[in-house]
């Protein structure tokens, strides 16, 4: 019976976001959809130019594997744009259409918002993973287990990077500057996950801060499953730690800041 | 039913603390109608959202059926803070079925469609909320407020910005209603449906009583209207 309640409210809320995005369209298919695929074309440009003129590899990237690589970079940037930015937007969103308040004062948990609120994001990329996955397909077609897992990864990593989001979005309802604060570590994250170059791409000195990204290890670990190459455990061990962490910090940062703090703003 | 004991909620801002409400203390029965008046920024707003725990106080405690206020009583009030906790994007009917759906409501169709007959808005059902009237829009705000059929109804100025008609439409169903607190700057209205008032000034406790007593030496509308502008301008 709880469980039926639950399932219910969930996806109530999924239903209530695609009918909130449907009203417009375009502005979504832009943010999420073209801007990473935007980034993929500009650096297919340069790697095409790089390996037509005689160039072998560029650290992980070769003439066979650079169209593998950045369609999976485009996929995870896709859902690291959702999760860190068009995510906490929505509480932005919320807070100025004064509609906030009716998530507060609901009977609701955080945790069935959060799966709500991703299960209408999972749907709304699900074109932007069909076409990213098409084009991976077809340079380098794998069977469809390795493929579930990989999208299982991708998603996993995705709920993680939603729940640091939650924080993001709690300081936006109740400190707007902090948020601005969260805009510039994300653009930082997104820079040095290395989404469309590999790590081999930096200086040596910042590739260990790399290399303890969460998200690094994420897309690193679903390049090697496509590939073929071997998995490290440690990589597995890195993203369901990072992905568990992040779920119950998020949640009770998120709880502790509504709780504790005014919605702020108007 | 509710008791609220020695309220008080401070702000800081960067220049000062603001006394939002400074020792507020009620206590209400079901079947009782609180009008909450007072000019503005007297913190009637920040006693409704105390109330609905959309903010938390700074000290002093509410009490529910004797108990402390906490998250499970959630389902036991329902707030109308003007129209807004209104989709604006969404249409009538997908408003009220998300919020009928956080709410459980158990056959939450049938309930949607009599509360949309009864406040006249069956014709407008699937037009998007941002393509109605003010009035039409706090219709929404209303039923979006008692669709869980809560116990308690908080209303804040519910009637603001409402043509006369639709205010009659819902002063009626305010009326109806078993158990309300409800602000307003409408002293028309507060005789007309409160049972008791509460007069906050400048986040003080100015007055809580029956309206019998503001009544008292007269029973005509006019002179507990006059009454209460009195004691609402001390």
């Amino acid at each position: 019976m709880r469980l039926t309640t639950s399932i219910k409210q969930v996806w109530a809320i999924t239903k209530k976001e695609i009918h909130l995005e449907a009203r417009y369209l375009i502005p979504f298919f832009s943010n999420v959809f073209f801007n990473p695929l935007k980034m993929a074309v500009w650096f297919f440009i340069v790697y095409f130019g790089f390996f037509s003129n005689g160039a072998t590899s560029l650290g992980d990237l070769n003439k066979e594997n650079y169209v593998l690589f950045l369609t999976i970079g485009s996929t995870f940037n896709m859902f690291f744009t959702i999760a860190s930015s068009n995510f906490p937007a929505k509480f932005f969103n919320e807070k100025y259409w004064k509609t906030i308040q009716g998530f507060i004062i609901a009977p609701l948990n955080n945790f069935k918002f959060v799966i709500g609120l991703s299960l209408a994001e999972l749907i709304k990329a699900s074109f932007g993973v069909l076409v990213f996955s098409a084009i991976a397909m077809i340079f380098f077609p794998i069977s469809i287990y390795k493929f579930l897992l990989v999208l299982a990864v991708i998603i996993f990593v995705f709920v993680g990077i939603m729940f640091i989001g939650l924080i993001r979005a709690a300081y936006i309802l109740v400190n707007e500057n902090i948020n601005t604060v969260f805009e510039y570590a994300f653009m930082a994250v997104g820079f040095i996950s290395c989404f469309y170059y590999p790590i081999q791409a930096f200086p040596k000195f910042l590739q260990p801060i790399i290399y303890y990204n969460p998200i690094y290890q994420g897309i690193t670990l679903v390049r090697n499953i496509w590939i073929d190459q071997p998995v490290q455990i440690f990589s597995i061990i890195y993203v369901v730690v990072f992905t568990i962490f992040a779920v119950i910090f998020g949640a009770a940062t998120f709880r502790r800041l509504i709780h504790h703090h005014d919605i702020e703003g108007y | 039913m509710l008791k609220v004991e020695k309220l008080k909620k401070f702000y800081k801002t960067k220049l000062n603390s603001i006394h939002a409400l400074n020792g507020i203390d009620f206590s209400l029965q079901k079947g009782d109608h609180l009008a909450v008046i007072g000019s503005n920024g007297s913190g009637k707003t920040t006693l409704i959202k105390l109330l609905t725990q959309l903010t938390h106080p700074t000290s002093g405690r509410i009490l529910i059926d004797d108990k402390p206020l906490s998250d499970n009583d959630k389902n036991k009030f329902g707030l109308m803070l003007g129209n807004s906790i209104v989709y604006h994007r969404l249409t009538v009917r997908q408003n009220l079925e998300y919020f009928a759906a956080i709410y459980n409501v158990e056959n939450a169709n049938e309930k949607i469609s009599h509360h949309l007959a009864e406040f006249g808005l069956t014709e407008r059902q699937h037009d998007l909320v941002e393509h109605l009237s003010e009035g039409m829009k706090s219709k929404v705000a209303f039923i979006r407020a008692i669709i869980h059929e809560p116990e308690i109804l908080i209303l804040d100025e519910p009637t603001n910005g409402v043509d006369p008609i639709s205010t009659d439409i819902l002063l009626w169903h305010i009326k109806k209603y078993p158990t309300v607190i409800f602000s307003s700057h409408n002293l028309y209205e507060v005789v007309d449906v409160a049972n008791k008032v509460l007069i906050i000034n400048q986040g003080e406790q100015a007055f809580f009583g029956d309206i019998k007593d503001v009544k008292a030496g007269s029973q005509s509308s006019q002179a507990v209207r006059e009454e209460l502008l009195k004691m609402y301008k001390k």
